[in-house]
């Protein structure tokens, strides 16, 4: 009796049948056209946004100051109306996506780049090293955005670059975080130990292997840190500790329309409009890219 | 108290020692500290007195260790804006930040997890559309604009609500709720996933197989998938406390984010300094509260603490 | 005691119907221990989870027939309805504990739950003695313990603890000892053949291995690709196999293989649910395939040693 159990092919998790009875499948993601559009809307303006602009955005014309939209009654000359200086609302709106874009084409590269060199650091090292890296991470996080924003404008000024460096100071250890775990789970992959055992060296190794390996996550990491971006450049703009004005920033342009929600809604309407569509693509983008780059869920 | 509690106490107290440390840092990295506390129509001979009074002509160690004794004894030095002692200025306006927080907070948190989970016990059905799609545009309108917007409709179209200030019930209703938005999506989108993944374990298959009623399954899924969501809301709260600083500009709230754009533009630095201080306290008082309350919620944090937590932070990344 | 008949049962995967299960009709006698023996896919465990109505929209849905237990047609039950018979007649063995307790429960709890027909005050004297019973020493000290604190076969005897807290008259255990170590599979299944005995407990034994099931079942029905290929006194069966599907199943377990002897495995691989053949699932990878098992799906022959199968080209004895 007992020498047929003792022979027994048992095999717990590994060879686990799928358990339909208990998971609902899902249908296939449908294609990402709405965030899709919007994004590229987004790099577009970001990048020729001052071209393509109808006027200039800082010409103050007080003779012409808050016009309506041309769809509350507006001319076709000022699309979505003119501020409380005369100024075109749509080509501030433009030139404030090409500092949006900025910030958070800044942030998330630099910020990215920070974060996956750490991970590569701390994966690749482990010990103290990566227990240090790792609470020094975990700190940073606990340190809220605008506050840190705060002591560094109080510390050295307000300015674009500025902003960058809080987003980036902010936004690394998010990267870190959940890259370390990625590069750890790697370079502990067959195909990998397999080329050190064939004699590749170790930076071969992370280069060739484990970095492009890590692309699928850095990617989903960033388009949802875009997101991040936009909003915390607004929000310090919007407080005065952001890009300085009298540029065209859309925190800035929420935080001259906060005055005027009484007598011309469009001032804080359109730009916030703007601002969370954007974020909303860029957010339903990263979802999108989560779910199709992941192995788990592309079945 | 137990061993687990001590570490986690000790933990806490690191990180704020951390974060104090770099703020020290930035400030004597960034020229001259005295320069920094000083008046900004400060003449050169103030300043020199502000540093003999600071002590910053001596050497940076002893600098340091008094910088400390002052957090210690809550002597964050004098506002020379408004020629007050710091701690008097930050506690009364903490006190308003954390009513309004906390009043957020509970909006979000009661809100995200009733819709969170009842989408995620229901998914796939419109309910739980309607909850996904909200939730990402949740996380997707900043509050200050989102605030904006409930003026418009509340105090200036409808005229329900006030629009600004601190006075009674009704004034804090507009700012929690804008406030409240963020957190209460992505506790709801965290909730769903995680209750999801729960009712898909074998551990429900399990219980469902003993017959028991919906309550009882409910207690079960629910209890289980509060791990993650704790931690969250954990985040959630101590990111509300520097997230209030955007809504308190914009309804004239008198709470510490006030406070500290004051700071900004009279760049009073002594201020800012001791805001920061109290913050992370706040921050890190509350972290520790979710570790306990992880401990108690969980019997195995409370032997093995490092494997179970590792993979909830993971679950925590992937839905925040 | 158990009837299914003419069951089918659909899971909806991603806006398409994939049928799991078709057309099963199986018989469990009472006081006896039946395995459901085949591979992972076969549709073994979605049988046991239609019988316990586990399986239910949006994620799947039985589409045909009744399953019968004491009488009651459970298909046609209400879910308060099915909560009860849950509550009062089936049990439930898992197949892997450390998955299957709730980790933040206290044992107690978790059996409390189980029985809530037992009197308030005498709940944990009924607690001890079933733990008592299974194997667990030490129960009174060890009930106010959570899952993790136990070992795996431990755990297992707290699930099994579970599943006859409530008296069951029908115990389904799906792959009882796969996830536990060889040493303490043994263990498992002597308890449960020894309950069945002791308690009269109709069991349904759901295993890939054809070897466990010969320890502790009298009765066996042979699954493939959703439908019942073979069934019967489980002796029959093994002495004489008519389905090419369980002559290979039991030439791949073959207990007598020597030094130097080839192992057998059954070439191909099962049909998943989606692409399910129209005639018998096991035509292509049958060595008696003929163009008529491709096309439609044999009945059931019964034999004079009182097993039946289903093939068209069966095997001869």
């Amino acid at each position: 009796m007992s020498s047929a159990l003792e022979s027994a092919p048992s095999s717990p998790a590994a060879g686990r049948p799928p358990r339909p009875w208990l998971r609902l499948r899902r249908r296939p993601g449908r294609r990402p056209w709405f965030s899709g559009t919007v994004m590229a809307i987004f790099a577009f303006c970001g990048l020729f946004g001052s071209v393509v602009a109808p006027h200039d955005p800082d010409k103050v014309n007080l003779s012409q100051a808050l016009k309506p939209p041309v769809f509350a009654g507006g001319t076709p000359t000022y699309l979505l109306g003119t501020d409380q200086l005369g100024r075109d609302v749509l080509s501030r709106l433009l030139t404030g996506a090409q500092v949006s874009f900025l910030v958070a084409a800044g942030a998330v590269l630099i910020g990215g780049a920070i974060g996956l060199l750490v991970a590569l650091l701390a994966g690749y090292s482990g010990g103290r090293l990566d227990a240090v890296l790792t609470r020094v991470a975990d700190a940073s996080m606990a340190f809220p955005v605008v506050l840190l924003a705060i002591v560094i404008v109080a510390i050295y000024g307000k300015g674009v670059t500025v902003v960058i460096a809080v987003l980036v100071v902010a936004a690394w250890p998010q990267y870190a975080r959940v890259l370390r775990s990625e590069v750890i789970r790697i370079r502990t992959q067959e195909f990998v130990t397999m080329s050190r055992v064939m004699g590749g060296g170790r930076f071969w190794a992370i280069t060739r292997h484990v970095v492009p390996n890590t692309i699928p996550t850095l990617l989903v990491l960033a388009t949802l840190q875009i997101g991040l971006a936009i909003i915390a450049e607004g929000s310090l703009s919007f407080l005065g500790i952001g890009v300085p004005p009298p540029a065209a920033s859309w925190g800035n342009m929420l935080a001259d329309g906060r005055n005027f929600l009484a007598t011309a809604w469009w001032l804080p309407v359109v730009p916030g409009v703007a601002l969370s569509l954007t974020v909303l693509a860029a957010n339903l983008f990263g979802d999108w890219l989560r779910q199709a780059l992941d192995p788990a869920t592309r079945r | 108290m137990t061993r687990y509690t001590l570490s986690r106490l000790l933990q806490g107290l690191v990180a704020m020692w951390v974060i104090v440390t770099i703020v020290f840092f930035l400030a004597r990295l960034g020229g001259d500290a005295a320069a920094l506390l000083a008046p900004p129509d400060a003449t050169p001979e103030q300043i020199a007195a502000i540093r003999l009074s600071y002590g910053f002509d001596q050497p940076l160690h002893l600098q340091y260790v008094d910088y400390l004794r002052g957090i210690v004894t809550l002597d964050f030095g004098q506002s020379v804006s408004y020629r007050q002692p710091v701690v008097d200025l930050v506690i009364p306006a903490m006190v308003n930040t954390a009513r309004l927080a906390l009043a957020a907070f509970v909006i979000a948190l009661v809100l995200g997890v009733t819709f969170g989970a009842i989408a995620g016990v229901r998914a796939g059905t419109r309910y739980d559309q309607a909850v996904r799609g909200l939730s990402v545009l949740g996380q997707s309108v900043p509050p200050f604009w989102l605030g904006m917007l409930l003026v418009l409709l509340f105090s200036i179209n409808l005229g329900w609500l006030p629009a600004f200030g601190s006075e009674g019930f009704t004034s804090l209703i507009l700012p929690a709720c804008a406030l409240a938005a963020f957190p209460l999506a992505s506790i709801a989108r965290l909730t769903r996933s995680s209750v999801l993944e729960i009712v898909a374990r074998d551990q429900t298959l399990f219980e469902r197989s003993k017959g028991v009623g919906p309550a009882t399954l409910m207690s079960h899924i629910l209890r289980n998938a509060s791990l993650p969501v704790v931690t969250l809301a954990g985040i959630q709260l101590g990111a509300m406390f520097s997230g209030t600083i955007v809504v308190e500009n914009l309804f004239a709230w008198p709470g510490v984010g006030q406070l500290a754009i004051q700071g900004i533009q009279a760049r009073d630095f002594a201020l800012i300094q001791g805001i920061v201080v109290v913050n992370t306290f706040v921050f890190v008082a509350l972290l520790f509260v979710v570790d306990l309350s992880y401990g108690w919620l969980d019997p195995r944090v409370r032997a093995v603490k490092s494997a179970v937590k590792s993979k909830v932070g993971a679950n925590v990344e992937a839905a925040a | 005691m158990l009837e299914i008949s003419n069951l089918t049962t659909h899971y909806f995967q991603g806006g398409q119907v994939a049928t799991a299960v078709r057309g099963v009709s199986l018989t469990l006698n009472k006081g006896l221990a039946t395995a459901i023996v085949g591979e992972s896919g076969s549709g073994k465990s979605t049988v046991a989870m239609s019988v316990m109505r586990m399986i239910r929209p949006p994620i799947g849905d039985i589409a045909e027939g009744t399953i019968r237990v004491n009488g009651t047609d459970v298909t046609a039950a209400s879910p308060k309805r099915m909560r009860e018979i849950l509550r009062t007649s089936i049990g439930f063995v898992p197949q892997d504990p450390t998955t299957a307790l709730d980790p933040l429960y206290t044992i107690r709890s978790q059996i409390v739950e189980a029985m809530p027909h037992v009197e308030r005050n005498k709940r944990t004297e009924t607690i001890v003695e079933l733990l008592t019973s299974l194997g667990i020493a030490d129960a009174r000290d060890r009930l106010r313990e959570h899952p993790h604190q136990f070992s795996g076969g431990m755990r297992q005897r707290v699930a099994i603890a579970i599943a006859l807290a409530k008296e069951p008259d029908l115990l389904i255990a799906d792959e009882p000892t796969t996830a536990l170590d060889v040493t303490t599979q043994i263990g498992i299944l002597r308890l449960l053949d020894r309950l069945r005995r002791e308690r009269h407990l109709t069991t349904m034994f759901i295993t890939h291995d054809i070897r466990v099931a010969r320890l502790v079942c009298q009765d066996v029905a042979v699954m493939y690709g959703g439908v019942v290929v073979e069934s019967g006194p489980l002796s029959a069966v093994v002495e004489a196999p008519s389905h090419p599907y369980t002559q290979a199943l039991l030439d791949a377990s073959s207990l007598d293989v020597g030094p130097r002897q080839r192992l057998r495995a059954i070439s191909g691989s099962p049909p998943t649910l989606l692409s399910m053949p129209s005639g018998c699932p096991f035509a292509p990878r049958c060595p008696n395939a003929t163009d008529i098992c491709r096309s439609e799906m044999p009945a059931t022959t019964r034999k004079a040693d009182g097993s039946s199968f289903a093939c068209w080209n069966p095997v001869a004895s």
